[in-house]
């Protein structure tokens, strides 16, 4: 237990507690979407029984060591965690309101900078489609495939007859937390508190039975889902779950049950991926991952107190401006055409897959700058006008 | 502090659509007030323009009550 009496101490909150994490999460975000680009590379296949994998070399490693899988499975358990972590952080702060404040509200801090989004992507997809093909015809269907998937925000791409729409990419993440937030603060507005939780539980289910129909627009199947999570953020807040210490016999409970069976379904790679709508085992997994969530959000809450070096820092920047983030990685990964680069990369697929991370990161930071720059210059003639 | 706490109070009634009694001094920004990290951040970028102040990121990891946030703002002013 001493290991956890280190991590199992009270804390105060602050407004930049959760940025370590959100930093965290975004490169973990651009590193896996970077990873899809890279399909040969033989980096996962290291803990089978195969000399293919990328970690020939290191012994023990690929040689399917049941310690080297555990390894593993902790870490991909955490990885896995991640997301509903990010939902259950945005259930933290929820706080009840009416339902049209509500949704006026969320349409104005999600909704409409999920359209810029969307329309910052269809035109630069537009433009860099030109620059790499030169032809304006290929360059209008491919923009309007982009433009379809992302209005009717499919997270994944759709064939529609003839006519194929393309994923809204990371940006899911906001159209599946509107939904979330305002059904939840609906759920807070008509229901007992008591009973918020089933009525949570229930969407929950609704939402996985969703994720089997591959037309169903708008994130909902992930939002549905995501009012689960809004409500253990919710919980964890009104109960002090992350700031508190807590008894031996609840770690055990929950070493018992969350912590071990979210390392079991991650060695058996069952995982919960929202993006892509894979629940392996449906709710149990769902269920479990949020689960763990909460319990990586601890540990981090901790950590996040001990460390202040200059990496450290660099991180919380970018977990502050996540959202922002999160908007220019969705521009940056559809609009263009890194596969394109990948390709170069074909006999060196680890060293591309490394140049190439760090160059968007570079990419999305610079971006990330600008942006801030430019909102902060919209806010002083906004500041001016009203003094004038 | 009085000014600066109205100004804070006007920002966040602004962005966050808080009623003005629920905000107090020693308001907490998460757990009282519940201000999401859109909210925040917008809060803060706000503050930044109108003081002509930079939050660093630890600076952030002090501000719990709108009390701390007002220290920190005097602090970079002085």
């Amino acid at each position: 237990m001493k290991i956890f009496r280190n991590i199992n101490f009270p804390i105060t909150t602050s407004i930049g507690m959760f940025d370590l994490l959100k930093g965290i999460a975004m490169l973990l975000i651009v590193f896996g979407h970077n990873r899809s680009i890279f399909p040969t590379m033989k980096l996962d296949i290291i803990t089978r029984y195969t000399n293919e994998g990328a970690f020939r070399y290191i012994p023990y490693v690929y040689e399917a060591s049941i310690f080297g899988r555990l390894c593993f499975a902790v870490i991909g358990a955490v990885v896995v965690s991640l997301m509903p972590a990010l939902l259950i952080l945005s259930g933290y702060t929820v706080r009840k309101r009416s339902v049209s404040k509500c949704f006026s509200l969320e349409y104005k801090e999600l909704l409409k900078p999920y359209l810029w989004a969307t329309i910052a992507t269809v035109v630069f997809n537009f433009i860099f489609h030109f620059c790499f093909f030169r032809y304006i015809p290929g360059a209008l269907q491919e923009s309007a495939k982009v433009l379809g998937g992302m209005v009717l925000g499919f997270s994944q791409n759709v064939q529609l007859g003839k006519i194929t729409l393309f994923a809204n990419g990371p940006i899911w993440f906001v159209l599946a937390l509107f939904w979330a937030l305002v059904i939840f603060n609906i759920l807070l507005n008509m229901m007992d508190e008591e009973k918020i939780k089933y009525y949570a539980l229930g969407l929950s289910f609704i939402g996985w039975l969703l994720s089997y129909v591959k037309y169903t627009p708008f994130c909902l199947s992930q939002g549905l889902i995501g009012v689960l999570y809004v409500y253990m953020g919710y919980y964890t807040r009104k109960s002090g779950i992350l700031t508190s210490e807590h008894s031996d016999k609840l770690i055990v409970k929950y070493t018992l049950f969350v912590i071990i069976p979210n390392i079991i379904l991650t060695f058996f790679g069952m995982l919960t991926e929202m993006a892509d709508n894979v629940y392996s085992l449906g709710p149990v997994t769902y269920i479990e991952n949020g689960l763990l969530g909460i319990g990586v959000l601890y540990v981090f809450l901790r950590i996040n107190k001990t460390n202040n070096g200059k990496i450290t820092n660099a991180l919380r920047y970018l977990g502050r401006y996540s959202f922002y983030f999160m908007c220019i990685h969705t521009v940056e990964m559809i609009a263009f055409p890194w596969y394109l680069v990948a390709g170069k990369f074909v006999k060196y697929q680890l060293l591309g897959f490394v140049s190439v991370y760090i160059v968007r990161i570079i990419l999305i930071f610079l971006m990330l700058k600008v942006l801030i720059r430019i909102i902060e210059l919209y806010n002083r003639i906004k500041i001016r006008k009203t003094i004038g | 502090m009085n000014e600066i706490f109205e100004n804070i109070k006007s920002i966040i009634i602004d962005i966050a659509d808080i009623p003005e009694d629920e905000i107090e001094l020693d308001s907490e920004m998460l757990d009282d007030l519940c201000l999401s990290s859109i909210e925040i951040m917008s809060i803060i970028g706000d503050i930044e323009v109108k003081y002509d102040v930079k939050f660093a990121s630890d600076d952030l990891l002090k501000i719990r009550s709108i009390r701390d946030l007002i220290s920190i703002i005097e602090e970079k002013k002085n």
